[in-house]
């Protein structure tokens, strides 16, 4: 095997520099904002959160920095794991806010479906490396992949959370773009999909459909249904190009706005930070997604350039189907803004899905899957 | 080592460019969301955020007290602790309930209906537990709240009034404003513990002693519960008011009316026309009526003798013969009758074939104007309205105040009817009879006059022509008005009423030392049939009480220089003389020696 690591981890670190300076400014907002959502307080969130990142970034540095090759080869190993969580989590799985999502560890509890948006980029790139050009010519050669989100999508579909579905037919779509399916299936596919809509429909959940409804016409029920949209787009819109200050939005503090640690944070933000807020966190989203893409681009391996695409296009998800659903763009449903909502299994597959992001970059003249 | 298929340039795909485009474009659109929800909306988002946190609570005046001319308080606001429950969670309510079942020893009832409240509007912040707490429990709640926080202990005004029904009809009560009221902008906020004047002084003065409301601005959050205040504006108390009423005297004629079961009597000052008393019987419970108690509307508005109905200023009934003294003023003025000139009287009077009787079965024989008046012939009045006419009696009346409002400023003031030949073609269809102008003549017929019209009529003959304002109000001053009468008019009519009172029907009014002046009146409520004259029942005493006589009497004392003006109305009293003269003696008594009265009470 020959040695790809060509830089030390001080060299390392400082070729990332910026990257890794993105990601702590971003999760610095976060902990703030965890910190005014707990009432000023370091507790019960903030601390808490601050630790998790930086457990996260040691995650995030070791996959940076394990030889792809140790990757590559566990690839299906790692979705079968996560897989077999995602079933063991439907069987037994804890409950919470009406949803069976955890698996309770003692000390942690983990969120498989979370983890199963990067093993599912993962184990696509993977499949499609291990094919040969006349084999990603085959017609059949997208059913194995379809199938392979399929599976883990139904699954979290019937926890039930709708929004981590999403992000994972979604990332898979990405993925198998990427690899090269033509565009007019995909059109094809998501025709089919829409057709399929009524069907899928009668398979939500009552409150799954009513976002929906009210995503189409929020002041139907606006202390029903609509208040999480209207609240937050009261704390947004009341918040002005400054924002109200620090510790001093009403919306948050005096509890009108709902999740405002989890899924409404970025309304919190806005509202408190104004416009001038809520720009500077896009603007350090965009530029992480960006420079992203901009080490994709560069990766000689087409493990490494699949993977690269697809962990970007998940982390844009993220950012775009949150800060949409807050403003009222998209139905609202239930996906964390990555580093800063509150979350530890959500902010620790942020943090791997950028390790391998990082590792990419670190290996980008390794050539897997030619 | 496989063969090399595949080589990726150091460049992005096309694939790869294209999703980033997208990418691009998503983030254009999230800015500009975000910058339209932000400038252009903020202004309505802005407003959202203040109705979502920012609330006003009003801060009631008390409303102002009422007293007689002597300072006694005839409306005033009681302060009261009542507990409140103040957004109870579901599963609290039932553990408060608990406690406070055994430190309150509430009742089952109160606990079903304090569930049922808050089951009914999940959204009430406030819900009352019990009024008029005491010392012991208000400390004992205090205690309770560092536990329990949803306990709020508030001070509240209920408005009482101390001389209860003495004074329901003048003082009146107050209500929740109604649909008609809140269009008018009675109250300039809608609160259900802001109340109304709805009739009497309560009415009049309702504006006055309304005060102006105070409200307090605070923060609540999204449960409502109370953050900081922002702003406080104190209420301001109502002003208080004095009227000219005589709380003593009042309650004094209230209990002396009492038996009878509908009767009013007003007293006037003169020439002020100050009223000093103002008492109407039956009357209700101003206090149960104004905290809106449904036993207390129950029995007002089920009693047969409709206790609402405030008879000193709108109860309607025939003047009888003291409105002989208007024909007769008509008379005089009118020159068709000298002072001394006789009429005899037969005992009964003839007109087109009709006998109109004399009350004296017998008659009275040849007695001059004096003498009539005195033994109230009715005969001779018969024989003035034959030479009269209806025209000049009813001008006269008009004069003298009837067939109009006195302006007392009451609510439901009625103006009596002065009948007139157009008025009986307009309602009755009929032409004006001269057996009309008969019957006005001695106040029968269709004249109706109030009680405080009468009082107003002899308190203008008391003071000698000149015309006297009745009125509630304590004021400096008074206006002379003449009435235009002949000086000897008013003198020889003085003089014979005076007569009336000493040797005439009046004389059971009679008060020594002093002369007393006036005129006794018995209003037939239905009219003696010729076969009970036949048999000689002319006396109403043995019918049923609601086919008596209304008795009443017009007077003032003293006669030489009077001070105060009466008028008593017994409604199916019988006659005058005998059942409302004596009655006018007591009052006079109280009026003029204040410590002999007590006996007759």
């Amino acid at each position: 095997m020959r040695k790809y690591r060509n830089l030390s981890f001080i060299s390392f670190l400082l070729k990332n520099a910026v990257f890794l300076t993105i990601i702590c400014l971003i999760m610095l907002i976060g902990v703030a904002m965890q910190y005014s959502a707990g009432g000023g307080h370091w507790m019960p969130r903030a601390g808490k959160h601050l630790f998790r990142f930086i457990v996260c970034m040691g995650v995030m540095l070791t996959i940076a920095l394990t030889d792809q090759r140790f990757w590559y080869a566990w690839a299906y190993w790692l979705y079968i794991g996560v897989l077999f969580l995602l079933f063991f989590v439907g069987l037994w799985g804890g409950v919470g806010m009406g949803a069976r999502r955890w698996i309770g560890l003692y000390i942690i509890e983990i969120q498989p479906s979370e983890f199963m948006k990067v093993a599912l980029v993962l184990v696509l790139s993977r499949y499609y490396c291990s094919l040969n050009v006349c084999e990603r010519q085959a017609p059949g050669v997208h059913i194995t992949p379809l199938l392979m989100v399929a599976i883990p999508s139904i699954l979290v579909l019937r926890q039930p959370d709708l929004g981590s579905a999403l992000i994972l037919v979604g990332a898979g779509f990405g993925v198998i773009f990427f690899a090269g399916l033509q565009l007019w299936k995909i059109v094809a596919s998501f025709l089919l999909g829409l057709c399929s809509f009524p069907i899928a429909w009668m398979h939500l959940h009552t409150y799954q459909k009513k976002r929906i409804l009210i995503f189409l016409n929020p002041d139907q029920d606006p202390l029903g249904a609509g208040y999480h949209l209207l609240q937050s787009k009261i704390a947004l819109g009341s918040a002005g190009f400054w924002g109200k200050g620090f510790l001093k939005g009403t919306q948050s503090h005096l509890n009108f706005l709902p999740e405002k640690h989890t899924d409404f944070i970025f309304a919190m933000l806005c509202e408190e930070f104004g416009f001038l807020g809520g720009s500077l966190l896009l603007f350090l989203y965009i530029t992480l997604i960006a420079l992203s893409y901009l080490m994709t681009s560069t990766v000689r391996g087409y493990f490494g350039r699949l993977m690269g695409s697809g962990l970007t296009f998940l982390l844009f998800l993220h950012v775009f189907v949150n800060i949409g659903m807050v403003m009222g763009l998209l139905p609202i449903v239930g996906v964390p803004l990555s580093f800063v909502s509150y979350g530890g299994s959500s902010m620790l597959s942020a943090a791997i899905a950028l390790g391998f992001v990082l590792n990419i970059a670190h290996y980008s003249t390794l050539r897997l899957g030619e | 080592m496989r063969k090399k298929l595949y080589d990726l340039p150091y460049r992005p795909t096309r694939r790869l460019f294209g999703l980033f485009i997208f990418e691009v474009f998503s983030f254009i659109l999230i800015f500009s969301r975000l910058a339209f929800l932000q400038f252009w909306e903020d202004e309505r988002y802005n407003l959202l955020s203040q109705k979502n946190c920012v609330r006003f609570f009003p801060i009631l005046p008390q409303r102002g007290e009422i007293y007689d001319k002597n300072g006694h308080i005839l409306a005033t606001n009681d302060g009261s602790y009542r507990l409140f429950l103040e957004n109870p969670s579901k599963s609290r309510l039932e553990k408060i309930l608990g406690v406070l079942k055994t430190e309150l020893s509430l009742s089952e009832k109160e606990i079903a209906c304090i569930q049922e409240k808050s089951l009914k509007s999940p959204y009430l912040s406030l819900i009352l537990v019990r009024d008029k707490l005491s010392w012991k429990e208000v400390s004992l709640l205090v205690f309770l709240q560092s536990t329990w926080p949803e306990l709020n202990i508030t001070l509240g005004y209920t408005r009482s009034y101390p001389y209860e029904e003495a004074f329901g009809h003048v003082v009146g009560y107050i209500g929740s404003s109604n649909a008609q009221e809140e269009n008018q902008g009675v109250l300039p906020v809608k609160h259900p513990d802001y109340r109304v004047g709805k009739v009497g002084l309560e009415r009049t003065f309702n504006s006055t002693l309304l005060g102006k409301i105070g409200f307090r601005k605070v923060e609540t959050n999204a449960v409502g519960r109370i953050v900081r205040q922002l702003e406080l504006s104190p209420a301001v108390s109502g002003e208080c008011i004095k009227t000219t009423l005589d709380a003593d005297l009042q309650s004094f004629v209230y209990t002396l009316l009492k038996p009878y079961k509908a009767a009013s009597c007003i007293v006037i000052e003169i020439p002020s026309g100050a009223i000093r008393c103002l008492v109407s019987v039956p009357s209700y419970s101003p206090t149960g009526l104004s905290q809106g108690k449904s036993i207390d509307w129950q029995t007002a508005l089920q009693d047969p003798c409709h206790p609402l109905l405030h008879r000193a200023i709108a109860g309607h009934y025939p003047p009888a013969s003291p409105f002989k003294i208007v024909t007769a003023i008509a008379a005089l003025e009118a020159g068709i009758i000298a002072p001394k000139e006789t009429i005899s009287c037969p005992g009964y009077f003839e007109l087109g074939g009709h006998k109109f009787h004399c009350w004296h079965k017998t008659g009275h024989g040849s007695i001059t104007l004096e003498e009539a008046i005195c033994k109230s012939c009715d005969v001779y009045f018969f024989t003035l309205a034959g030479r009269l006419g209806i025209d000049k009696i009813a001008t006269m009346a008009q004069r003298l105040g009837f067939g109009k409002p006195t302006g007392i400023m009451l609510y439901g003031e009625k103006a009596g009817l002065v009948p007139s030949r157009a008025w009986k073609l307009l309602k009755r269809h009929e032409r004006w009879s001269p057996a009309d102008t008969v019957l006005v003549s001695i106040g029968q017929g269709p004249i109706l006059a109030t009680p405080l019209q009468l009082a107003t009529f002899i308190a203008h003959i008391a003071n000698k022509g000149v015309r006297v304002f009745p009125t509630l109000e304590e004021k400096e001053g008074h206006s002379a008005e003449e009435l235009g009468f002949r000086p000897e008019t008013i003198a020889f009519l003085q003089r014979a009423l005076t007569e009336a009172c000493t040797t005439g029907t009046g004389r059971r009014a009679r008060l020594e030392p002093f002369l007393v002046a006036g005129k006794t009146g018995t209003a037939q409520v239905r009219s003696i049939s010729s076969q009970d004259r036949m048999l000689g029942k002319t006396d109403t005493r043995d019918r049923p009480w609601e086919e008596r006589d209304h008795a009443s009497f017009v007077g003032y004392i003293p006669a030489d220089k009077p001070r105060y003006a009466l008028v008593i109305v017994i409604e199916h009293g019988g006659k005058g003389g005998e059942g409302a003269a004596p009655l006018a003696k007591v009052v006079f008594e109280k009026l003029l020696i204040p410590h002999a009265a007590g006996e007759h009470a």
